[in-house]
């Protein structure tokens, strides 16, 4: 990675950890699960603009620094799982049928589904009822930070 | 590319709509309250037998008039508290931190459900 790719990469790191700190602190809806992945703007924005490694980068540090900072160990593994799963869902629809909303929807409701699975297996049951919640609420936050995102692209470059 | 993009949401939205179809429709009102403790069962007894839990000195659990919801966690978000009340298999009471589940079940569904 060449030089001001590395520099790109890690302030949009520490922008993603930004977003996610102001995230911390908006009154949690008391449902669990339900974020608003202001980060995903980042990590879109770092997909499109400077590629898969960024992304991954800043995917790593988001998770690891937000989680253990914010949070704790058990929050760190679902996080990372959901956050991979996320990831790896957008970066195989990137440039794809979708526009940056698309891929943001999908990143966001497989976010979503990734720590579904990861909670069911973690608690020793299921947690398919709440399924609905969350493919509605990665549904419509992926649509607003994919939205918010290309808004970005276009102004900036 | 936008087109493609509005097919998503709305398949997705439908798709939401018919998980919670699926989950109130085959939910099944329940007899036994099962507690789960990092995946194992840590309570199982009937939901008419009013009591308070103790789980694990961690979260406790109240069974009350046919219903079992979390009365107080040590967890730092409490989401715990706020989820409300279970009594049928449409809904559990999960508290993440703590590993804790709260669920309303059928005494003969019990085996499929635990580990």
């Amino acid at each position: 990675m060449n030089t001001q790719k590395l520099a790109q990469t890690a302030l949009l790191s520490a922008t993603a950890l930004i977003f996610g700190y102001i995230e911390s602190l908006l009154p949690s809806l008391g449902i669990p699960g339900i974020k608003l992945g202001l980060s995903n703007i980042v990590l879109l924005f770092a997909l499109y603009k400077l590629g898969i490694r960024s992304a991954f980068f800043i995917m790593l540090v988001k998770v690891l620094v937000s989680s253990l900072l914010f949070a704790g160990l058990n929050v760190f593994f679902f996080s990372l799982c959901g956050g991979v799963l996320s990831l790896a869902v957008m970066i195989l629809f990137k440039n794809k049928y979708f526009s940056v909303i698309g891929v943001s929807i999908l990143g966001g409701v497989f976010h979503n589904i990734g720590q579904m699975l990861v909670a069911g297996f973690v608690l020793g049951t299921n947690a398919f009822y709440y399924l609905p919640v969350l493919l509605l609420s990665g549904c419509i936050m992926g649509f607003l930070t994919g939205y918010i995102c290309s808004l970005t692209m276009k102004h900036l470059k | 590319m936008k087109k493609n993009d509005l097919i998503l949401l709305i398949s997705i939205i439908f798709l939401a709509f018919f998980a919670y179809i699926f989950v109130k429709v085959t939910a099944i009102k329940g007899d036994t309250v099962l507690i789960l403790k990092d995946g194992e069962v840590f309570y199982s007894g009937s939901v008419y037998d009013d009591k308070s839990i103790d789980v694990a000195g961690n979260n406790t659990v109240r069974i009350e008039n046919g219903c079992a919801y979390m009365t107080d966690a040590t967890c730092p978000d409490k989401l715990c508290i706020h989820q409300g009340k279970v009594s049928d298999s449409s809904k559990k009471i999960v508290c993440l931190p703590n590993r804790v589940t709260v669920e309303v079940t059928r005494t003969s569904h019990i085996d499929k459900v635990v580990r």
